[in-house]
């Protein structure tokens, strides 16, 4: 089943979309390069900082904090051999840094190896154009991993359009991730809560996670 | 002849014997100047766990060394021994933690541990004079008889005293301060602004470690937890509780802190959680809920909740071994509260204590409040921007109206207040007895951080989270993260959130917003996780704190 979500995500992005993606960010890679050299260098150098929580981040960096760094985060990202926990740290500076190249955010959601990458990407549907959006969460609700399902269906309701694109998170609502369900009852709570079914209703007040029971009954109050 | 068992051929002959004529005993600590009267044991003392020798040992596993200043004495009043050189003795037996307490005649060990013996008993034919007493643990207790047997074996006088030291008690925000700690120059002066207005204010009662010594650890809240253990006559030893997190600073409290009149201790082991940061072991202010008074606080951390952390470094839970540790020091009665919602799991991101005299209880609950930051947020002009929440580090958002709009935040802050915020006032209520009196409300709104599953940190940076340096005599001040809630970053007077934190804190302290978005928000912390506060020494705890103590005592 696992597998059959991820051939299924990989399906839904054109292979040529992805080839178009990657080689624009090679081309504004070598363009920024040639521009901020010094940049780049900190850039591939740059090591995340550990959080308060112990997770891996970059904060308090100038470098990577400057949009002209971005194809070089990206860059390092899609070509370098960090391992998961900076990549994940790379994916994450990405989404908090720039909010354009939904082509490559596309691609890397569909594509990367790494679970964590992916969820980062699906975060970063909040920020995509609409059209981008959608076609980003139709592929991140079904990946095969639940941490990229969990944050796709959590970002609906932050953006701007949420309540068109609330119906997607209908099926979400029956996925077998607690996280994800807990993820969409919260999103529909937010943008539409007349979508559900009762019946649907009725099972998520029952559920056996108690976080999704309670945030059913949300929904119902 | 061992002298416990001389003790013991004497004794039954003598027991149930009481003989008239002589003057009662009475014991008295050090040069009795201190009342014992209401005191729950006769002699108390502190464990000697520091290193008055410098030699890298605690003084307990030396003899005697040099420069030891952690002893209880006592000695028997005047005339209590009136008929010794007539041939009568005085026998003295301790039970009770006998391999952790010493009793010494000048240099002499005369009872309880001797190099892993065990001595427990002993007789004079002559007043001893001045005993001292060195114990070894947090409360360990011994229970001391003295029998004054005449020549011909009848007891004349018997008293039991009871020895005890002293608890280990965690500061609260009602001791004064004495120190601030931070680590400054964080990557490249990221901190620089922070550390220079602690600077300003403090002077030379702030320290700025350097960043470089100890790997850019920010956290200096997480590392260390400072206590304190006290007797009477002055007894008084500062208590580093070290953190096992181990990460950059781990080295902080040897290397800055702890000399040769304070200790260390460390509980637990492993790998650590981030429950097992001290940003989450906090303690109330002194408080009495159902006529049963408190008067060093309750200690509380966070726990697991419904546990929606990311990863296995989240399990969720202080370690058992200092959760039981603090049990057992009985006098702060420890709770758990719930910060399973939160990414990094700490109590103080959201709760926090101000002591105030004109306050219903002495002090204020801080609590963050998701509520009262969004009715700030509606009274803006939603056009307003918010460069610091935009991109760089922020948060998505270029405007006051942008994060009004975003339905997610707002029914995720709704479920957060009424779930957790709501549910943690009520726990206080039950466990401390506050009220809604007792509470200020502090705005602010927290948002699911992208990649951690689901849990929350603060967007805005979180006040709460914030430092109580009070020094007395109107030197006291507040230090808490700057919201920049405003289009102008340099005029704090323009910020809304600013103006309200003016209105709703006590005024008889000065307010500080410090810019601690790059080194500390971004990383998922505020003011308090990056600092630091030592404060005076716990007071007299025998006598305020005796009925806390009753099971503790054999």
């Amino acid at each position: 089943m696992t597998r059959f979500f991820f051939v299924l995500a990989l399906l839904l992005v054109p292979a040529t979309a992805s080839a178009d993606a990657r080689s624009d960010l090679d081309a504004a890679f070598a363009v920024g390069l040639d521009e901020h050299p010094e940049l780049y260098a900190a850039v591939a150098e740059a090591q995340p900082r550990r959080t308060r929580a112990g997770t891996l981040r970059f904060f308090a960096d100038a470098d990577v904090a400057d949009p002209a760094a971005v194809p070089a985060i990206a860059h390092r990202l899609v070509h370098g051999d960090d391992d998961d926990d900076v990549r994940r740290a790379l994916a994450e500076q990405l989404l908090r840094v720039d909010v354009a190249w939904d082509g490559l955010r596309l691609d890397l959601l569909a594509t990367d190896r790494s679970p964590a990458v992916r969820a980062m990407m699906a975060a970063s549907l909040r920020f995509m154009a609409p059209e981008s959006a959608r076609a980003g969460l139709e592929a991140a609700l079904v990946d095969a991993a639940p941490a990229v399902r969990r944050e796709a269906a959590a970002v609906v309701s932050r953006r701007p359009d949420a309540h068109a694109l609330a119906p997607l998170l209908v099926p979400a609502l029956s996925d077998p991730s607690a996280d994800v369900r807990l993820a969409a009852v919260r999103g529909l709570d937010a943008v539409a809560p007349a979508v559900v079914a009762a019946p649907v209703v009725e099972a998520l007040l029952a559920d056996v996670d108690p976080r999704v029971a309670r945030a059913a009954r949300r929904l119902v109050e | 002849m061992r002298r416990d068992h001389l003790v013991k051929t004497i004794l039954p002959a003598a027991i149930g014997v009481f003989a008239l004529g002589c003057p009662e005993p009475t014991l008295q600590q050090g040069d009795g100047s201190v009342d014992m009267s209401l005191s729950i044991a006769d002699v108390v003392g502190v464990p000697n766990l520091d290193d008055d020798n410098g030699d890298g040992d605690a003084d307990w596993t030396d003899d005697l060394p040099e420069g030891e200043d952690d002893l209880a004495s006592f000695s028997f009043a005047e005339g209590t021994f009136p008929t010794l050189r007539d041939g009568h003795a005085v026998v003295f037996t301790l039970e009770g933690d006998v391999d952790e307490i010493r009793i010494r005649r000048g240099d002499e060990i005369v009872l309880g541990d001797d190099d892993g013996d065990a001595l427990t008993a002993w007789s004079v034919t002559e007043d001893p004079g001045e005993l001292t007493v060195e114990f070894a643990e947090y409360l360990s207790t011994g229970t001391l008889s003295i029998e004054h047997f005449r020549r011909n074996g009848e007891i004349a006088h018997s008293l039991q005293a009871t020895l005890l030291a002293s608890p280990l008690i965690v500061h609260n925000h009602r001791m004064l301060s004495t120190h601030v700690w931070a680590v400054a120059g964080l990557f490249g002066g990221a901190n620089d602004s922070m550390i220079e207005d602690y600077e300003d204010v403090l002077g030379d009662r702030f320290t700025g470690v350097a960043a470089g010594d100890y790997d850019h650890d920010p956290w200096m809240q997480d590392e260390v937890e400072y206590a304190s253990v006290t007797g009477p006559d002055g007894l008084a030893m500062e208590v580093v509780i070290d953190s096992i997190r181990d990460r950059g600073l781990a080295s902080f409290a040897e290397r800055e802190v702890v000399g040769r009149d304070s200790a260390r201790g460390v509980w637990g082991r492993g790998e650590a959680t981030s429950q097992d940061s001290f940003g989450n072991l906090e303690v109330t202010p002194p408080l009495t809920v159902d006529g049963v008074h408190y008067p060093y606080g309750r200690v509380y951390y966070g726990g697991p909740g419904d546990l929606v952390g990311p990863g296995d470094w989240w399990v969720g839970e202080v370690h058992e071994d200092l959760r039981d540790f603090l049990d057992d020091q009985t006098i702060q009665a420890p709770f758990e509260a719930d910060t399973g919602w939160l990414c990094v799991g700490h109590v103080d991101e959201y709760i926090s204590w101000v002591p105030d005299p004109r306050a219903p209880k002495g002090f204020w609950m801080l609590i963050a409040d998701t509520v009262s930051a969004y009715e700030l947020l509606e009274s803006m002009d939603p056009s307003t921007r918010l460069p610091r929440y935009d991109a760089r580090d922020g948060h998505g958002y270029g405007s006051v109206g942008e994060i009004l709009a975003d339905a997610g935040l707002r029914r995720d802050n709704e479920e957060v207040q009424e779930e957790r915020i709501d549910a943690a006032i009520e726990l206080f209520e039950r466990e401390i007895g506050i009220d809604e009196g007792d509470i200020i409300r502090v705005p602010d709104l927290f948002e699911q951080v992208p990649g951690y599953g689901g849990c929350y940190a603060a967007m805005i940076p979180g006040m709460v989270n914030m430092i109580i340096a009070n020094f007395g005599e109107g030197d006291d001040h507040l230090f808490m993260a700057d919201p920049f809630v405003r289009a102008n970053l340099s005029d704090q007077s323009s910020d809304p959130f600013i103006a309200h934190m003016h209105d709703i804190l006590p005024s008889a302290y000065e307010l500080h917003f410090l810019d601690d978005w790059s080194a500390y928000h971004a990383g998922l912390g505020e003011v308090h996780c990056g600092t630091n506060v030592q404060r005076v020494p716990a007071g007299d705890w025998w006598n305020t704190g005796a009925h806390l103590l009753e099971g503790v005592v054999r």
